[in-house]
């Protein structure tokens, strides 16, 4: 029961989004205004706000006061008068100028060697349902509310996906990933970078969506040749079932 | 916890005590470094609004119109765009150091904890507000930066699709999406900003603003640096390929190659651990003071001076409860109160010319009453009479230097939790009859005071600035200021044996005065802390 309603979604927003919000906003909000004292600063109380417009108004006719026996508030100067104080100024905000301009582009970093390209495997799939569809009965349609007979019933959970990447024959990845969803009814997402050499190279693609452990379920095997830098994507068009590489 | 920062303070000390030569207290970059935060905040801002006006929101164009600044209109587009990045690394840098000198020097626990608790969510603004200003370039640097954060973003699961998705291939990365992340880089910087009004706001008189002097001089470094060392972009981006290599802003990025290195999950555990950490500093251990300062109602005429003096808003102003014919009194918030003695030293009832059992002021301090600091004093003075030659007390407080280090035969001290606790009256008193031939008072560096405006108001106070002030008829020559930070001994030495110098030229000139019937020198004398009235 509870697991349907939060799966279920409120004009397009999953309500397994909007629930944590409903729930845990009103203790943050509480904690920042309550026990931060966030509310007492950004929405001070009237009786604050009097006594500090009283207290300002105070100090004003104090200043006032002074001022007019000539005893307004005299800060002792305490900057650098000499032309060679000033002079002196300099080899420090020179020294911060360096720090600054030296760290904002120094040390290099090599994120990805020049010789070699980057296989992304970026592919998001629904794997099978784990039950699959049947069609109701007249019958059990007929004890169904009328919103809610539709002719199909299915489970709305899916098999984890198994996606499997081989480069040159070897093996360089290999996970199931499970379903998104409270009701595991969601897609099975990947996102994984792979750093090979620039050249030819065998590439072979495989995803079990079923349940199993072969990856036969969709295959694709091709032969590609790689740049320097190129960043190759691997991916799955849900449109047309396929595998594809960009 | 106090010994592990010992050292650290040390070296803080000294590298300021340099700064202080050329600079003078009040320009030491060190002691501005919040402030100065605030300043490259304003000039990136700044920079940042002239740079909107010229930049292109498109994908295919934002990489053109940044270059046409940097070269074509590079006498003004160019050093703006420089004055952005090198205002935003540096306000990288000062927040640091000034994030690691409030932690040194221990202003961070008790009722300064709020303050420090919200330089947290600071930190996170300002690096989200960094970052996002380096995908808009849309170079390789902000294809690596864009494409690391959208993976680390991912990683929370919280996105249907990965968001990283949209930066996959050529093509793939849109107008609208790039719209909103200039629209993260706009609303950052104003969140940051809301959340830098809150970290003052419990502060009593706040100062923002850097030193006039200051501000112009780290501006010109700004304009010069960005003259000498132009920003300039990598290569356009280009999502067919990865970026190779990179000349990262180490202000900002020093945490990719960790995310490289480590996986988005080790950087999110770093990341929230390292925030935890840091913003549960102030209760690891928590601060134990003395009890907060108490108000004796009969003794309170609502003058507003301790409400006008205490440096962290802890005393207000309430409409008089008690009948009597005053319009206010004040109240002490003991939730905000640091028991400095700050507004001990500001009520004008705390005179030590009365008898003891009078000896009862507005405001006082429970743990350090003000008969106890008159009991001190009268030690004092006695113990430094007892030698032969002038008789100096010093007048020190619990943060700078350690007075009693510098007691010798005519020198005795007392202290005080903040030199800002020390009333005018009590100087007179130590100075009168069957008093100190001369009196030191010091404190914490100049500029510098633990409790934010002990030294300010004291310098204000014996000027004659600001109630309570310093009567006139307290000889000057035989005081002398002398602010001296906890390593500043041989200063304080320094002057100890000037002033003694001083002292005993005047005893005899006063002799000799008396004697011919003439007058004294003590008139000739330039006054140690200004005029009063």
């Amino acid at each position: 029961m509870i697991g349907g309603f939060l799966a279920s979604s409120i004009n397009g927003v999953p309500v397994f989004y909007i629930v944590p919000i409903v729930i845990f906003l009103p203790i943050v909000l509480f904690l920042l205004f309550k026990v931060v004292g966030l509310g007492n600063i950004l929405f001070p109380p009237r009786e604050v706000v009097a006594e500090r417009k009283r207290a300002e108004k105070a100090k004003n006719e104090y200043e006032e006061k002074r001022r007019q026996k000539g005893l307004s508030q005299v800060r002792p100067d305490k900057s650098p008068k000499s032309p060679l104080l000033w002079a002196l100024q300099a080899p420090p905000y020179i020294a911060f100028a360096i720090v600054l301009g030296i760290f904002s582009s120094w040390p290099g970093y090599t994120y990805h060697a020049a010789d070699h390209a980057l296989i992304k495997l970026s592919l998001s799939h629904p794997g099978k349902r784990k039950v699959e569809c049947r069609k109701r009965t007249r019958e059990e349609l007929a004890k169904l509310p009328p919103n809610m007979r539709t002719p199909m019933q299915c489970s709305r959970e899916r098999w984890p996906v198994l996606v499997e990447l081989k480069v040159d024959g070897e093996t360089v990845f290999r996970q199931y990933r499970n379903p998104a969803g409270l009701s595991k009814d969601g897609a099975s997402s990947f996102y994984e970078k792979f750093a090979v050499p620039a050249g030819t190279h065998k590439l072979n693609i495989g995803i079990n969506d079923t349940g199993g452990t072969e990856t036969t379920d969709f295959v694709l095997e091709r032969s590609v040749d790689l740049k320097p830098a190129q960043a190759l994507v691997v991916g799955f068009h849900e449109s047309d079932h396929r595998i594809f590489l960009k | 916890m106090s010994n592990f920062r010992r050292p650290l303070q040390d070296a803080f000390l000294l590298l300021e005590a340099i700064f202080d030569k050329p600079f003078g207290p009040e320009w030491n970059p060190f002691r501005q470094m919040g402030t100065l935060a605030f300043f490259f905040f304003w000039v990136a801002a700044v920079s940042g609004i002239y740079i909107y006006i010229l930049f292109d929101t498109s994908v295919a164009e934002a990489y053109q119109s940044i270059e046409y600044m940097t070269y074509e209109q590079w006498y003004l587009g160019g050093i703006m765009r420089s004055l952005h990045r090198y205002a935003s690394d540096a306000m990288v840098v000062t927040a640091a150091l000034h994030m690691s000198r409030e932690f040194i020097f221990d202003r961070y626990r008790d009722v300064r904890w709020f303050t420090w608790f919200t330089g947290v969510p600071i930190l996170w603004f300002l690096y989200t507000s960094g970052i996002s200003g380096y995908w808009l370039v849309w170079d390789q640097l902000a294809q690596y930066v864009a494409i690391g954060s959208m993976e680390w973003l991912d990683w929370l699961g919280i996105f249907g699709e990965p968001v990283a998705n949209n930066f996959l291939t050529r093509g793939s990365l849109t107008d609208r999406f790039f719209t909103l992340l200039i629209f993260m880089h706009i609303f950052a910087p104003l969140i940051l900003l809301f959340i830098m009004w809150i970290h003052v706001m419990r502060v009593a008189q706040p100062k923002i603003n850097p030193p006039r002097g200051l501000a112009l001089g780290s501006l010109l470094m700004l304009v010069v640096l960005a003259l000498v060392k132009p920003a300039v972009s990598h290569a356009p981006a280009d999502l067919g390929t990865t970026p190779t290599d990179l000349n990262l802003d180490w202000y900002y990025m020093l945490f990719y190659p960790v995310f490289d290195k480590l996986g988005p999950g080790a950087l999110w555990g770093l990341a929230i651990g390292i925030s935890f950490l840091i913003a549960s500093l102030p209760w690891l251990p928590p601060l134990r003071r003395p009890k907060a300062a108490m108000v004796t109602l009969d003794q309170c005429n609502g003058c507003t001076r301790c409400f006008n003096d205490c440096p962290f808003g802890a005393v207000t102003m309430q409409p008089r409860t008690d009948g009597r014919p005053y319009e206010q009194e004040a109240i002490v918030n003991p939730k905000l109160c640091t028991s400095c003695g700050i507004c001990v030293g500001a009520c004008p009832t705390s005179t030590p010319f009365r008898h003891s059992d009078m000896l009862v002021t507005g405001i006082d301090l429970p743990d350090f009453p003000l008969a106890k600091v008159r009991a001190k004093f009268n030690k004092a003075i006695e113990s430094a009479r007892q030698a032969e030659g002038p008789s100096i007390l010093i007048v020190g407080c619990d943060h700078g230097v350690d007075t009693r280090s510098h007691e010798s035969a005519g020198v005795a001290s007392a202290k005080l939790p903040c030199i800002g606790m020390l009333p005018p009256s009590f100087i007179d008193y130590a100075l009168g009859r069957d008093g100190a031939d001369g009196m030191i008072v010091t404190g914490c560096r100049d500029c510098d005071c633990f409790s934010r405006l002990g030294i300010r108001w004291t310098e204000d106070r014996l000027a004659g600035a600001r109630d309570p002030y310093l009567r006139k008829r307290v000889p000057r020559e035989r005081l002398k200021v002398q602010w001296a930070g906890r390593t500043d001994g041989v200063t304080l030495d320094q002057a100890i044996e000037a002033f003694r110098g001083e002292l005993t030229a005047l005893d005899e000139a006063e002799a000799a005065a008396k004697e011919t019937g003439g007058t004294s020198l003590a008139g000739e004398t330039t006054p140690a802390a200004g005029g009063a009235e």
